[in-house]
C-alpha cells in the first residue's frame, strides 16, 4: 500500500512492514500504526518512525546501540507477554530523539526505548525503573565520536 | 478517588498482591514503600507525563538536512 509521509512524501510498504503499537505511544495514545524508514545513507544511526494513518507524525529515532554500546533495556515480565516475545533475538530498540533548533542539544529518550517484536511486530514504548538513563539524554558527544570513526 | 488516612508504618492493599506503606512523612514530603509483583509497573506520574510531553516535542517538524553526516 502506498502511504503519505511527513518527511518523504508518498511510499510504498507493504503490510508487514507495519508496527503495530495496541496502546499508543505516550502523548499520541490513538497512532498504533507506524512504520520504520530506514535512512537511505546506510551509516546513519538515525531512523524515521512515520505513523502509517497519519501522515503528519513522524519521530526521528535512533538505535541506542548505535551511540552506546553497552546500553542495557530491562523489559519487565508483562510487557515480553503483551509483546509476546519468546526470542531475545526477536527484539530490535529505537529511542525517540528530539532535534532541537540548537542542534548540540540533540537528545534521545533513553530511559524510555521503543521495544519492537519483529517476528510478529508488535511495539510499545516502555519506561524503564533506572536512574542510568534518561528521558532527554543529550548524545552530540556520542554522534561526534562516531562521525568522527566513519 | 477513593481517599484513605493512613499513619506511619500502616499500608494499604491493592488486589491482594500490592501493598503500599507509609514509611515516613517528614513535612509535606512522604516516603513510600511498594511490595508488588515483577510484572507490575510502577512509575512516578510525573515520569509518564515528561515522556508525553517529550514524545510532543519530538513530533514538532524538523529540518532533516540536520541529521546528515553523523
Amino acid at each position: 500500500m502506498k502511504i503519505n509521509t511527513k518527511y518523504f512524501s508518498e511510499i510504498e510498504i507493504a503490510d508487514d512492514d507495519v508496527y503495530r503499537f495496541p496502546e499508543g505511544i505516550p502523548g499520541f495514545e490513538n497512532e498504533k500504526e507506524f512504520v520504520i524508514i530506514y535512512n537511505e545513507d546506510k551509516k546513519s544511526p538515525f531512523q524515521w518512525l512515520q505513523s502509517v494513518i497519519n501522515s503528519n507524525l513522524a519521530f526521528v529515532a535512533i538505535d541506542p546501540f548505535s551511540i552506546i554500546p553497552e546500553y542495557e533495556v530491562e523489559v519487565p515480565d508483562d510487557e515480553v507477554e503483551m509483546l509476546g516475545i519468546h526470542d531475545i533475538t526477536d527484539v530490535s530498540l529505537l529511542a525517540i530523539v528530539v532535534v532541537p533548533d540548537d542542534f548540540s542539544k540533540i537528545s534521545a529518550n533513553l530511559l524510555a526505548p521503543i521495544i519492537m517484536n519483529t517476528k510478529n511486530h508488535l511495539a510499545k514504548q516502555i519506561t524503564m525503573n533506572t536512574n542510568k538513563y534518561k528521558i532527554r539524554q543529550y548524545i552530540i558527544d556520542e554522534l561526534r565520536t562516531r562521525g568522527g570513526q566513519d | 478517588m477513593l481517599v484513605l488516612t493512613r499513619k506511619k508504618n500502616e499500608s494499604i492493599v491493592i488486589d491482594e498482591n500490592i501493598e503500599i506503606c507509609v514509611i515516613e512523612i517528614s513535612g509535606d514530603q512522604v516516603r513510600l514503600g511498594i511490595k508488588a509483583p515483577k510484572s507490575a509497573s510502577i512509575h512516578r506520574k510525573e515520569v509518564f507525563e515528561e515522556i508525553q510531553e517529550e514524545n510532543r516535542q519530538a513530533a514538532a517538524a524538523i529540518d532533516p538536512s540536520k541529521l546528515m553526516g553523523f
